[in-house]
């Protein structure tokens, strides 16, 4: 009986996506009710996709055919167990909330583009997002990944009028279709092992050792590639950036997670476990990209493409989490595995909470400054309070501070790094464990850095630009969108508690197991020496202090006022010019990191003609390049040019050569058979 | 009972003899380059005399700096609450450990550097920069240097990880010493002193920690310039508790309960004194050249770790 609801409730939400997309572009003319219509299915197949998640975090596996194909293979099927119903659920919210933030944005755009497109557009974004975790077979998810792909393609381009987002919409529609030739190969090493195109029929399936490396090799290639990983990554800083905020939101809260959902599906719930050597592979291609990210991010003085490489910072931590749990399970520890996954899902949701927050607020500043860039920012806390006040959450989310809900699974991610140190008593894995913490302890310092140069940059000191000095706050809905992340961000961190319960199932139906983690101690998990940490009482803790601190400063102090004046600027009056830049923020790191990042840096003369000793003006450009373009891309294309130019010579345009080879082909072909 | 008493006591005597740390590293200071210096209880009088003062606040600045001295007492506060001194336990340690340390540590750091640019002015901006610039490479070392006694103990437990110290005893092994040095470095750059930092300048060439001050009066100075003491003497206590941690144990009674703390407060003012010592014997460093040092550090708790299974 429950079943049928939850399998109506779905249907439901995709075909009120579906329909609410196709009625705002039939209405188009009238911008009222194509915006009312699609915002009103959007908010409906949202709670539904959340109801239905919520429904679907059951021990019970929901299976069901919607449409039978031609072919067996190509029959549409839907699959939701607890695993896919919490990816639901994270569509569901972070999608519903963004509809209500897009209310407000797309005022943005009216009048100068279609927003009735973009609407049904996200719609369809939505829907294929919820499509690609509720697939139930391997042509089903094909489907809802090219689906996927290709509407956040069009998405990316939306203001297609800048040359700069057609090539970032190229970049990324080459490189997702890279993506998935390698997921389709590993789709189809599983089903040439399981007989079967059904998820179903794949789970625990046994598959000869080198045929689970190439499934495992071929997904970390495909699912990497959305998931933005280091040297796979180069479309994300160029297509999130491009998009609308909303879109940006949505592609880097939800869009690269379910890459995630793909990778854990695969390794964990078809294969389940395998050797030493893919844990290994993963901790350090997440490592190394969660390090590269933050480097980068440090790099950039626009907003969003900071933001980017931010996201593909949390991408590289999520898989250090993933790699971990790799390793416990193929040491046999599910109980250490299910805890680094807990670290990795909880993660996940944080990661989707703050950076939608985050790049909804950057569509903020955009929309009333017209610029993401930091630089000609500034001073935006007295104009724009409560879009401050939610950056403020998100930041100090992001950079893992206490009490916020990014410390919860930072510390959790600690803890598993940790437990990987000293598990097994080899000096191998001690060693390792102790560079990864390095790794993430200097990760952690780095994204404060990051996000305190973002805050301040933007939000503080003065306005370096009229743009900045005349923005206004932006209209209610897109507050109320981002006031409800910042919420979800400090509840989340101050009572992680009520989410684990979710988690927990999630993981229960991914990895199985009798015993699953909590964040508070168990008996298991004294036996691991694993430590214990309460948010609650820490925040107490902290608002004792700042009592204590009121208090010496009440009775020890005397009466004091409070003068305002200006800033102290060597004796001359303070001008926005003289305030510190977003560039000038961030040098010390292009200057200690010029070895890993190639940063470089050159002083240009304009010197006057007539007479060189009279300089008319310098110019200093800082430049980071793209290391992985020039050094791994650029060789590649370079060579498939090369061999494109060889064979050009062949397909000359002459027809009289291509009878020539056609003879040539029927001798050879002749011989070859007169041979045998 | 006794317990919890002498655990409030151990919190109040960090928070008061703070002050007195910093007096006496300045007197040592001064004494050891032949001047005569400021009085030891000088600390307490400035305290003193900035609650008494009024608060100039910049007219470009906003809540952020208003809040922010409260906010990094608060968290200095509870993160050297977490810190086990002569008893092996906290009013707190149920509920922290060294991540969470470390955290609120980066916590305040966070609303210092953020209230630094607020103003406008480009000092507090340079302060900060450098500031996180620094802190994010003596991070990763922090972490590495208590891994080494951290991962035996097998618990980021601070006072799991110090009874695990007293039950095995500390090893005087080549991999003790290279944590010692490792661990002074890190004293060295986390609290701001020569060859890092001059904690004694307020030039714009050399200042990192003074800088995002610089903008800060009256009371809110006070609260800040008394949360870096603390801190201080929390990262001290650090050291003794992972490096030097022997003493008479104190929950055990009688005269323990008298030398534990005094034996605890010397050991203090020792590694107070080592810190003027380096200061007076160093220049202060390029800033471009701090991470090699950090790097060293770095090291050498990396091969500590090496060498506990070597040898």
């Amino acid at each position: 009986m429950e079943e049928s609801w939850q399998l109506i409730i779905f249907v439901g939400s995709i075909t009120l996506f579906a329909t609410g997309a196709v009625m705002s572009i039939l209405f188009h003319k009238n911008a009222l009710i194509s915006g009312l219509i699609a915002n009103t299915c959007s908010i409906i197949a949202n709670v539904g996709l959340i109801a239905g998640g919520i429904l679907g975090l059951t021990e019970k596996t929901l299976t069901a055919t919607l449409f039978r194909g031609v072919f067996s293979f190509t029959n549409i099927e839907l699959r939701v167990n607890a695993f896919s119903a919490f990816f639901l659920l994270i569509v569901g919210v972070i999608g519903l909330i963004v509809t209500i933030y897009a209310i407000g944005y797309v005022s943005e755009y009216r009048g100068r583009k279609s927003v009735s497109l973009l609407n049904a557009g996200m719609l369809i974004f939505i829907m294929a997002m919820a499509g690609v975790v509720m697939a139930g077979s391997i042509f089903t998810f094909l489907i809802a990944w090219e689906v996927m792909s290709v509407i956040s393609y069009f998405l990316v381009i939306y203001e297609h009028e800048k040359p700069e987002v057609q090539k970032a919409g190229l970049i990324y529609v080459i490189m997702t279709h890279i993506g998935t030739v390698f997921l389709t190969i590993a789709f189809f090493i599983l089903h040439y092992y399981s007989g079967s195109y059904e998820f179903q029929q794949m789970n625990h399936i046994h598959l000869p050792q080198s045929a689970q490396s190439w499934v495992f090799i071929c997904a970390l290639i495909g699912f990497g590639t959305k998931a933005g990983l280091v040297p796979m990554h180069i479309w994300l800083p160029r297509a999130h950036p491009s998009a609308p905020s909303h879109i940006s939101a949505l592609m880097s809260g939800v869009m690269i997670k379910t890459a995630i959902y793909g990778f854990l599906l695969i390794t964990m719930q078809f294969l389940q476990s395998g050797p030493l050597w893919w844990g290994i592979a993963v901790i350090v291609i997440g490592g190394n990209t969660a390090l590269f990210g933050v480097l980068h991010a440090l790099g950039k003085i626009d907003q969003k493409q900071m933001l980017a490489y931010s996201s593909i910072e949390n991408m590289g931590l999520m898989f250090i989490g993933i790699g971990i749990a790799l390793i416990f399970l193929s040491k046999g520890q599910p109980l250490l595995a299910s805890f680094a996954l807990l670290a990795v899902l909880y993660h996940l949701i944080n990661h989707a909470l703050f950076k939608s927050l985050l790049f909804m607020g950057a569509g903020a500043v955009l929309m009333e400054c017209h610029t993401k860039n930091m630089n000609l920012l500034g001073g935006l806390i007295r104009r724009m309070p409560w879009t401050a006040l939610f950056m403020l959450i998100g930041s100090l989310s992001v950079a893992a501070m206490p009490p916020m809900n990014g410390f919860i699974s930072e510390w959790m991610l600690f803890q598993s790094i940790f437990t990987l140190g000293f598990f097994g008593n080899s000096i191998a894995m001690h060693l390792f464990g102790a560079l990864m913490i390095a790794v993430l302890a200097m990760v952690g310092a780095l994204v404060a850095f990051l996000f305190i140069r973002f805050f301040s940059m933007t939000f503080l000191a003065l306005p370096r630009s009229n743009m900045a000095e005349q923005a206004h706050e932006v209209p209610r809905p897109m507050l109320i969108g981002m006031g409800i992340l910042s919420a979800a961000c400090i509840l989340l961190g101050v009572i992680p508690f009520v989410i684990f319960g979710v988690i927990q199932k999630t993981i229960k139906a991914l990895v199985g197991g009798s015993s699953i983690p909590s964040f508070s101690i168990t008996p298991a998990m004294v036996s691991t020496g694993f430590s214990k940490i309460s948010i609650g009482t820490t925040v107490l803790m902290i608002l004792c202090g700042l009592l204590i601190a009121w208090a010496i400063t009440q009775f020890i102090g005397g009466k004091t006022k409070t003068i305002r004046g200006e800033t102290w600027a060597c004796g001359i009056t303070l001008v926005p010019r003289m305030t510190y830049t977003a560039s000038g923020f961030s040098k010390p790191v292009r200057v200690a990191f010029r070895l890993l990042m190639k940063s470089s840096r050159s002083l240009i003369t304009d010197k006057n003609p007539r007479n060189p000793y009279f300089v008319r003006g310098y110019t200093y450009v800082s430049r980071i390049p793209l290391i992985i373009e020039d050094f791994l891309y650029k060789p590649i294309m370079n060579l498939l040019v090369a061999g494109a130019n060889i064979f050009r010579k062949i397909q000359n345009g002459i027809v009289q050569s291509y009878l020539l080879y056609l003879l040539a082909t029927l001798v050879f072909m002749l011989i070859w058979v007169m041979g045998r | 009972m006794v317990s919890i008493i002498l655990q409030i006591i151990q919190f109040l005597s960090i928070l008061l003899i703070a002050p007195l740390l910093t007096g006496a590293i300045k007197k040592s200071k001064a004494l050891l380059q032949g001047r005569v210096g400021p009085r030891l209880l000088q600390p307490y009088f400035d305290l003193y005399k900035y609650m008494h003062k009024d608060s100039f606040v910049s007219k470009n600045a906003s809540w952020i700096f208003l809040v922010t001295p409260y906010i990094v007492f608060g968290a200095t506060l509870t993160a050297s609450a977490l810190i086990p001194a002569f008893v092996h336990q906290t009013l707190y340690s149920f509920t922290g450990d060294i991540v969470l340390i470390i955290y609120l540590f980066a916590l305040s750091r966070f609303f210092i550097s953020m209230s630094a640019v607020d103003t406008g002015s480009s000092f507090g901006a340079q302060g900060a920069s450098r500031d996180l610039f620094i802190s994010s490479l003596a991070e990763p070392v922090l972490f590495i240097t208590i891994l080494g006694t951290a991962l035996p103990a097998k618990t980021t437990n601070l006072s799991a990880i110090i009874a695990h110290l007293l039950e095995i005893g500390l090893p005087i092994s080549p991999a003790y010493f290279m944590i010692l040095v490792a661990f002074v470095i890190l004293l060295v750059t986390e609290t701001g002193r020569v060859p890092v930092d001059n904690p004694d300048t307020h030039l714009e060439l050399t200042m990192i920690h003074e800088g995002p001050l610089l903008e800060y009066s009256g009371k809110p100075l006070a609260l800040l310039m008394w949360s870096a003491w603390i801190k201080q003497a929390a990262l001290f206590t650090l050291f003794i508790d992972l490096c030097i941690p022997w003493g008479p144990n104190v929950s055990t009674g009688g005269w323990a309960l008298l030398t534990g703390p005094l034996l605890f407060f010397l050991k203090m003012f020792g590694v107070g004194l080592i810190m003027a010592c380096i200061e007076i014997a160093n220049a202060k460093m390029r800033l471009f050249k701090v991470p090699r040092l950090l790097a060293a550090a770095f090291l050498l708790s990396f091969f500590s770790l090496i060498t506990e299974y070597l040898l």
